[in-house]
């Protein structure tokens, strides 16, 4: 019995020790190279480019990237030696979870594909990502356009990270759809003809056919929170956390969506609640029954399937002559370096590569949308390698601009809370005065929270 | 009295076959989705596939950087197997210890036992992934089999619990009479008359680490090693067309192993404690 | 006497196994997501110690805290009697020795074998949707398209039906459990003239009920805990009205990165699980009976 006490204690005092320490070193150096997959033979650890290097690059996408980016990696290793690269891919779903795991545990990829807006949560408490100002020698910036990387690139001055595209929210719209319903194919769109045409649109085509088809999501931002930011020309929230409107506006834009519900403008949101997301698989979409979506130029080519003639891009609705139209412009994604990697340089040679040399822009071509690198963009095009659409809709979009959104409009806590209050709009749940009041008052306090 | 046995065999069957269909429906969409292209799916027309394609197929199971579906299924396999087997054989052990003996403390354990599932691991996760950071068993199957080999699974434990207490103790002290130790016992009387409960354990440790998705994500980062949880949704992305035909098709063939071995298991469920030495 | 107690404790040595992996993989994490909920944190940096503010803010403040609970009380409510009811007739009908009854066992058990699979939300769309299998056959009888899953009033069944339909598990425990009563019983019973409901009542019942009390504990602290079916079909929605517990703690965690609250979250679920369980523990002695002549 005793013996079987003290053997127990043993591994007990093991077992604790092993699981408890380094609980709370986030900031430990330990690098991704020193996690171990058992049966490799490639992460020798090197100070000078003698001995191969291994370098961990992480990205999601669909089946296209992937195949673009593998074929960038197999290149790469064969044109150097000393370096080769691990991919280390999958879809969309758990990537950022993933991450910020291996964030947490010190054990992120030296590469990292992030959605832009991450950059500023990721950077908060920690230097997570490197600062590319630092081996600015080899890589070459000014392929990129300068206010691009200061505006959503950049934090304190410190270069984050690189955009691999450029993005923007455009209107997609059905031509000839539209054009039998009378619809002026070269229509400036503005909110009141939107309602107006939409009417039409309807009265035409009759029962089960809408103009727009948006999801409850893409509704509360494309045009609740626009039509908030033309109508008052302010941000929504600024970057030092005031709001740019005040009840009555929310009040205001409210009344305007439950419009275009009353008046079979776009798809009940009954209808859309297991589309989030997904709207080009929603079955109006695919069977030609609405007219026409708002979204990011990068989704077009996954509405559009095969049939790229029969749609054209649009600028969205716009009041005239507002001083802030809230379009987005963006970059797809970040390419960063984990600030913890062992060989920034060796990663920061990679990352030039992937932006500017010929060949890599070649391989990879528009897998991450338009490219935001002006030189890829000439090195493309001379291909005939970008869809037309894309093209058209990034130039609008870039027309289009309006002001630069701030931390607070992208974080998630309280995206989701002007999600739950249209949701309650537009279910007829709470009317738009109140829900004006609503909205106004928990902003404020929620914003509160976080500063 | 012939007469009266057909006629409930024949409501059982009825009831059996109609409940049946609608279980398996949903099934039947999937077998038959997997067999049209993806413009059909998404298009809803109707659920026989107007035109055959093995598209599904044929894509899915050569998946992007070089590996098949094969691959996947393989890397399951080694995750699943070793996995199984160490919860069967720790969950019995331990669940032995609680129902035959009455030690010290027995209660309280039980009761830390139980009170572990009830806390949900989604704020574990990361503490655990601490430790197995520091074990250096990231981007192994290590997280899952070893945890397994320490009856970590509370639940198939309180079953086995619950199924061993249901066995009266004559059969034990009888056993003990003729001078088997404790050990002898549970192989030779309680195991036998567990077969059902155990292979229960088996299967549903099989299908649940099967179909695990989040753990599986976190853990493991080498595509070469993804299980197929990962793989299914290795191109799903929102700028990106997805291609449902294909993960219908590899979810069919993704789903049959659980299927042929629950199928074949069954020959576990026919014995029980009906058979064994109460008569005598 | 002396005897007993020296058998007793080799009790310690079959459990071992558990007491290791508990105090390597599992008291860690325990402690730790405890400390957490006393902090705040981000993943992205160190935990800040706060003492009770998650907590305050959980009970005084959060709406979502309310109604998720609220939300999840409703689903338990519905889904867990119906699984368990389903479930253990249809393993009575499967016990039986009918011809080609593996095949049905397998019909029954293959709804859990989907799980939370990827193709769980394609197949509940082609059902469900405006334009689903159902409402289209609606549309022969002449009825409305109904919302199945955008109605607020209407979606949390919709998801709870997910989980009905994959009573499996609770079946084959059930079918597990029927294997163990011995026929003489029935067939004793017979002999004296008992109908088929007496004998469900006092024969099957009965010896079957160490496996009910598994059952029922199991899928409750399983149903108060669920998340999938939430994340796949509707994410929360409409309204919220899906936005199980489980989800709720999800987004916490890992979409807002409040991994403290979240930590809190799961504390104050586990006590309500924790005092769910200890009743029905409590209450089990009166209806629940060992073949070890013990109780709980």
């Amino acid at each position: 019995m005793k013996k079987i006490m003290s053997v127990g204690l043993i591994i007990v005092l093991m077992g604790v020790m092993l699981s408890g320490c380094s609980s709370n070193e986030d900031s430990s150096n330990e690098t991704s190279n020193t996690t171990v997959e058992s049966n490799t033979d490639s992460t020798e650890e090197t100070s000078q480019d003698e001995k191969s290097i291994e370098l961990r690059f992480s990205w999601w996408g669909g089946d296209e990237r992937h195949e673009g980016t593998l074929a960038f990696v197999d290149a790469y290793a064969n044109n150097n030696s000393s370096v080769s690269i691990k991919p280390e891919y999958g879809g969309w779903d758990g990537y950022y979870q993933k991450l910020t795991t291996q964030l947490a545990g010190g054990t992120a990829p030296d590469i990292i594909q992030i959605d832009q807006p991450w950059i500023y949560e990721l950077s908060q408490n920690q230097e997570m990502f490197l600062d590319l100002n630092t081996v600015s020698e080899y890589i070459d910036f000014t392929s990129f356009d300068e206010n691009f990387l200061e505006s959503y690139c950049t934090i304190d001055g410190k270069l984050l990270g690189l955009p691999t595209g450029v993005n923007g929210v455009v209107a997609l719209e059905n031509v000839e759809k539209l054009k039998e319903a009378d619809i002026d194919e070269n229509i400036v769109w503005d909110w009141d003809k939107l309602l107006e045409e939409g009417i039409k649109y309807r009265n035409y085509y009759g029962d089960e056919n809408y103009l727009l088809i948006n999801s409850i999501e893409e509704l509360n931002r494309y045009v609740f929170q626009y039509y908030i930011m033309q109508s008052t020309g302010n941000e929504l929230i600024d970057d030092a956390g005031e709001l740019g409107f005040d009840a009555a506006d929310a009040e205001k834009a409210y009344a305007y969506i439950i419009q275009l519900i009353d008046n079979n403008v776009v798809v009940p949101p009954e209808e859309m609640t297991a589309y989030d997301g997904k709207v080009n698989e929603h079955p109006k979409w695919i069977n030609d029954q609405v007219g026409m979506t708002i979204n990011y130029a990068s989704t077009f080519p996954v509405y559009v399937g095969d049939e790229g003639d029969k749609y054209q891009s649009k600028r969205i609705p716009i009041i005239e002559g507002t001083e802030n139209t809230g379009v987005v412009v963006r970059p797809s994604q970040l390419i960063a370096i984990n600030n913890n990697s062992d060989h920034k340089e060796a990663v920061a040679k990679v990352l030039n590569d992937f932006m500017n040399e010929e060949e890599s822009v070649k391989l990879l071509a528009t897998v991450r949308g338009i490219p935001a690198s002006n030189k890829a963009v000439g090195i493309l095009t001379a291909e005939n390698a970008i869809s037309e659409l894309e093209a058209e809709a990034i130039e609008i979009a870039l027309d289009s601009a309006g002001i630069k959104q701030s931390i607070y409009v992208n974080d998630q806590e309280i995206t989701q809370l002007f999600v739950d209050i249209t949701q309650q709009v537009m279910f007829k749940n709470i009317d738009p005065s109140e829900a004006g009041d609503i909205l106004v008052t928990d902003l404020v306090k929620l914003i509160d929270s976080k500063k | 009295m012939r007469k009266n046995i057909s006629k409930s065999h024949f409501t059982s069957y009825l009831i059996l076959i109609i409940i049946g269909f609608i279980m398996i429906f949903p099934m039947i969409y999937l077998v038959l989705g997997a067999f049209k292209s993806n413009q059909e799916i998404l298009s809803n027309a109707s659920i026989i596939p107007q035109k055959l394609s093995l598209d599904g197929f044929v894509n899915g199971w050569t998946s992007t950087g070089g590996n098949t579906f094969l691959t996947y299924l393989l890397n399951t396999m080694k995750l699943v197997l070793p996995t199984v087997l160490f919860t069967m054989i720790s969950s019995t052990l331990v669940a032995y210890g609680f129902a035959r003996f009455n030690f010290f403390g027995k209660k309280q354990l039980f009761i830390l036992l139980i009170s572990t599932l009830m806390l949900p691991n989604a704020v574990l996760l990361v503490p655990r992934y601490l430790i197995f950071r520091n074990f250096n068993w990231l981007d192994t199957y290590m997280p899952f089999i070893i945890p397994a080999a320490f009856a970590t699974f509370p639940f198939f434990v309180f079953m086995m619990v619950q199924f061993i207490r249901s066995i009266p103790t004559e059969l034990d002290e009888a056993a003990q009479i003729d001078g088997c130790n404790s050990f002898m016992i549970l192989w030779r009387i309680i195991l036998p008359v567990c077969k059902p409960a155990l292979f229960s354990v088996g299967i549903f440790q099989f299908v649940w680490t099967w179909n695990d998705f989040f753990n599986a994500l976190i853990y493991i980062s080498s595509v070469d090693k993804f299980t197929i949880q990962l793989a299914l949704r290795m191109t799903l992305d929102i700028a990106s067309q997805t291609n449902w035909n294909q993960i219908m098709a590899m979810s069919l063939i993704s789903i049959l192993p659980p299927i042929i071995l629950f199928f074949t298991a069954q020959k576990y469920f026919v014995e029980g404690i009906s058979t064994s030495g109460l008569k005598g | 006497m002396q005897k007993n107690k020296k058998k007793d404790r080799i009790g310690y040595l079959y459990i071992l196994p558990w007491i290791v992996g508990f105090l390597v993989f599992q008291l860690y994490p325990i402690l730790a997501s405890l400390y957490y909920s006393f902090s705040e944190y981000s993943l992205i940096g160190e935990a800040e110690f706060v003492g009770f503010k998650n907590y305050i803010q959980i009970f005084t403040e959060d709406r979502d805290f309310k109604n998720s609970l609220i939300v999840t009380f409703k689903y338990v409510i519905y889904s867990l009697p119906l699984k368990l009811m389903f479930a253990l007739f249809i393993a009575m009908l499967l016990n039986m020795k009918l011809k080609g009854i593996n095949i049905f066992r397998t019909i029954y058990y293959i709804p859990s074998i989907f799980g939370g699979s990827v193709a769980i939300s394609i197949i509940w769309r082609f059902l469900f949707s405006h334009e689903g299998l159902i409402n289209q056959l609606l549309a022969y009888i002449n009825v409305e398209p109904i919302a199945w899953i955008g109605n607020p009033n209407l979606a949390l069944y919709n998801i709870g039906l997910l989980t009905v339909w994959q009573f499996g598990s609770s079946m084959v425990i059930f079918l597990a459990g029927l294997k163990n009563i011995p026929e003489i019983y029935y067939e004793a019973a017979k002999i004296d003239g008992a109908s088929k409901i007496k004998m469900f009542f006092h024969i099957t019942i009965p010896s079957l009920s160490p496996i009910i009390f598994f059952n029922i504990i199991m899928q409750m602290i399983n149903s108060f805990q669920e998340f999938t079916s939430a994340f796949v079909i509707t994410k929360g929605g409409p309204m919220k009205s899906t936005y199980l517990y489980g989800m709720f703690l999800y987004d916490n965690a890992f979409k807002y990165f409040k991994m403290g609250y979240a930590s809190a979250l799961s504390w104050v679920l586990f006590v309500i699980i924790l005092v769910f369980t200890g009743l029905l523990f409590k209450k089990s002695s009166m209806w629940v009976h060992y073949g070890d002549g013990g109780d709980m």
